[in-house]
């Protein structure tokens, strides 16, 4: 009796270990660090690549960090627990990070962001750092001068307020997509900032120091009132309703598009002196922007859900040891393309079109095809806007549907 | 304690040392906005956003004020704010309640919670750092699955929600039911008496009968009603809110600390409530003054007005702590003593 009780408990114990190497059934890792895990953008991505992972065999577990340290203990804690590669969405020290990872013969990928060249120097030919995959500086300046552009000539506005975000701290994105904005209000012949007018001169500017409504000078455009920061408190709202109500009704965003309208909207249903506004914001694709398109949020440029993809290819690539590099094999740094929503409708069809329940833009099939693909054609999906984005999809399933494969490893 | 500290001071002294502080935040700002020529009050939108103001951070620091000055330092006041007006937000929109609604659930929630983290303090006997800690953690959590991960709770197209809180009358009505409240639960019932004999001296109180669990559930409770009440305001000024996990809203509780450290100035010539009240107002003055020079100046930026907040809380803590000796400077006394 006291025998079959011991082999009953033995295999009591037993059970759970047995559950663990049966249960386990997917043969790759992905370990993800994030600092950001709460905002809509952040769990749009959460949930791609976990839908993503499950359609094409892979796992993925996120870890919140905080600071380069914390990055480099939690690349330890994944390589311990058999994680064969990382996402970092988290750049605390982008070199610690990576040489942690690459210590532990972990692949890395930077998915959200783009190193410095002095970075890039330092991690180029590093064999497990796979590149990096993010709207380059380009990009984001030309995200501020498209909507700038958008709301001068499509919405005949001429009274601004400018929300900077990060731009004070020396956020390079925030800078360029203000900068942007400023560069297409001084190709008009009156206008200029602080005595220049273009690009570079005033990225250099605005680089630390935001915008100084004092120093923009025009016959044609006012930019009433500029605010930066991300604590929406009172002295924020005293300041953006005294900018509404000095005439600045068009508040362009670089960032946080959704609260500066809330706020907004209120304001102007609450103060007989503002009439009317309209906002617009470079930041992401997702429902709550959707939503601020009814309170007077009118262009919205940002990343969507399946941005993810292009890291997860250079990942799934060099795992399945067809590791896409540049022409020297070093680690490529790719651009990567806005979609832009000038209205509500287009805004929920790109929701419609890149979601878990309706399937997303750049699937399972897409990515098993071009992680066997070239950099080219990395390249080339990377850039794609939203029409051509669902034309690489629709490509992808009529190959498939032709050959009579279907998605997944 | 001696009797020259417990004599009280001059009707005049008196008077002056209740409106210094908000009468020296008014002057200041006042002439700060002059310099930079603009004025502090620019209009009714501002008044409105000053009262709105006052109202919220009267009532969060009534919530915090309980507990800290009992030595309960509770880091959950955040989280009880988000949960109360979150939970307040989606029922009294979803069902088309109205912002009174909203603000009636929020303070309900509030004090629930409140009452939960008492409980929990009372039974467990574990530090009140912890169980704020472990409330945080666990509110956060409720709200991140109420709001399917954190999704953004609003209002949609209804502005009713906004107007409320910059309706002056309603305001006024929140803020004064709030001080009338704490007043007469804090100075003239049983628990008050309670509450102020343990906050000088437990061990005795405690031997003398008094109960101090039930007076901590209490004291968790009524803050729970002033934080839920003061998270429904902040949602309702921002139009709606992002939910945000990890501990992230321990820091929406410091932006009471400068009215209380102000009261605790004001404190000695008035009631402790009335004196919280007096301080928020000095502080609202600030507030106000820091948007309309921001949006006068551009190098007077968020982060400016913030270091410059701070260096007013720390300056006003060495003040606090050498208040004595600095009187003695600044009256010549030692110097008198020692000719005499």
């Amino acid at each position: 009796m006291k025998r079959i009780f011991i082999l009953l408990l033995a295999a009591a114990l037993c059970l759970p270990l047995l559950s663990c190497s049966t249960g386990d059934r997917t043969t790759v890792r992905i370990g993800v660090l994030r600092e950001d895990d709460t905002s809509g953008e952040a769990k749009a991505w959460e949930r791609y690549l976990k839908t993503v992972g499950e359609e094409l065999g892979f796992s993925v577990d996120f870890t919140t960090t905080d600071s380069s340290s914390a990055e480099v203990s939690a690349i330890n804690t994944y390589a311990s627990k058999g994680y064969q590669a990382i996402l970092l969405f988290s750049d605390d020290d982008l070199i610690a990070s990576v040489t942690a990872a690459a210590a532990k013969k972990m692949y890395v990928t930077y998915p959200t962001g783009q190193p410095t060249d002095e970075q890039y120097a330092r991690l180029k030919d590093n064999p497990y750092y796979l590149g990096s995959v993010a709207p380059s500086p380009d990009t984001e300046f030309r995200a501020g001068y498209d909507m700038a552009k958008f709301f001068v000539e499509g919405k005949q506005q001429r009274n601004f307020t400018l929300f900077g975000g990060a731009a004070l701290y020396g956020s390079d994105m925030h800078v360029r997509r203000l900068a942007g904005m400023l560069a297409y209000l001084c190709e008009d012949p009156t206008t200029d900032y602080d005595g220049v007018k273009d690009r570079e001169s005033l990225v250099v500017k605005l680089s630390g120091r935001g915008v100084d409504p004092a120093k923009f000078h025009s016959g044609t455009y006012r930019v009433v009132g500029y605010m930066d920061g991300f604590s929406f408190d009172d002295a924020f709202t005293t300041k953006l309703t005294a900018s509404l109500e000095g005439g600045g009704t068009c508040i362009l965003t670089v960032g946080a598009g959704d609260v500066v309208t809330k706020i907004a909207y209120g304001i102007e249903k609450s103060n007989a002196r503002v009439e009317s506004f309209l906002s617009g914001g470079v930041d992401a694709i997702t429902a709550d922007y959707a939503d601020c398109f009814d309170l007077g949020y009118a262009y919205d440029c940002g990343k969507y859900a399946s941005a993810m993809a292009p890291g997860l290819i250079l990942t799934l690539a060099a795992l399945r040891d067809h590791r896409i590099t540049n022409a020297d094999g070093s680690a490529p740094r790719i651009d990567m393309s806005y979609w832009v929503a000038d209205n509500k409708q287009l805004l929920e069809s790109m929701l419609y079109y890149d979601n878990p329940d309706s399937g997303y833009c750049y699937d399972g099939a897409v990515i098993d095809r071009y992680a066997g693909g070239t950099l080219a054609e990395l390249v080339t999906l990377c850039g794609a806007d939203y029409t051509e984005a669902r034309s690489i999809r629709d490509a992808v399933h009529e190959d498939a549907d032709a050959s009579g494969e279907g998605s997944g490893t | 304690m001696t009797a020259a500290r417990t004599r009280r001071p001059f009707p005049i002294r008196r008077c002056v040392g209740v409106v210094i502080i908000p009468l020296l935040c008014w002057a200041v700002m006042a002439l700060a906005c002059r310099l930079a020529g603009i004025r502090l009050f620019s209009g009714l939108s501002t008044w409105q956003l000053w009262l709105r103001g006052l109202t919220y951070v009267l009532l969060l620091s009534f919530g915090v004020s309980i507990n800290m000055h009992t030595g309960r330092f509770d880091f959950s006041a955040g989280a009880v704010m988000l949960f109360g007006g979150v939970v307040g937000a989606m029922l009294a929109y979803g069902r088309g309640w109205g912002p009174w609604a909203m603000l009636v659930i929020s303070l309900v929630v509030g004090a629930a919670a409140g009452c939960v983290t008492g409980v929990l303090y009372v039974l467990l006997r574990l530090p009140p750092m912890i169980i704020g800690l472990g409330m945080t953690l666990l509110l956060e959590g409720v709200v991140a699955i109420l709001t399917d991960g954190c999704k953004p709770v609003g209002f949609g197209t209804n502005a009713d929600y906004y107007r409320f809180s910059v309706n002056m009358p309603a305001m006024l009505v929140i803020g004064g039911l709030a001080l009338l409240v704490m007043t007469v639960l804090f100075h003239y019932t049983r628990f008050g008496y309670d509450y102020r004999a343990l906050q000088t001296g437990q061990r005795i109180a405690v031997n003398a009968g008094v109960d101090e669990r039930t007076n901590a559930v209490i004291c968790y409770t009524v803050a729970g009603a002033m934080l839920g009440a003061a998270g429904a305001l902040s949602i309702c000024g921002t139009n709606g809110v992002t939910p945000t996990i990890n501990f992230s809203t321990i820091a929406s509780m410091f932006a009471c600390f400068l009215p209380l450290f102000f009261s605790g100035f004001i404190g000695k010539y008035v009631n402790k409530q009335a004196a919280i009240l007096l301080g928020c107002v000095g502080y609202e003055f600030i507030q106000i003054g820091f948007g309309q020079l921001s949006f006068s100046i551009a190098s007077f930026t968020a982060d400016v007005y913030k270091v410059i907040e701070a260096v007013i809380l720390v300056a006003f803590l060495i003040y606090l702590n050498n208040e004595g000796f600095i009187q003695d400077i600044v009256t010549f006394r030692r110097f008198r003593k020692r000719t005499t």
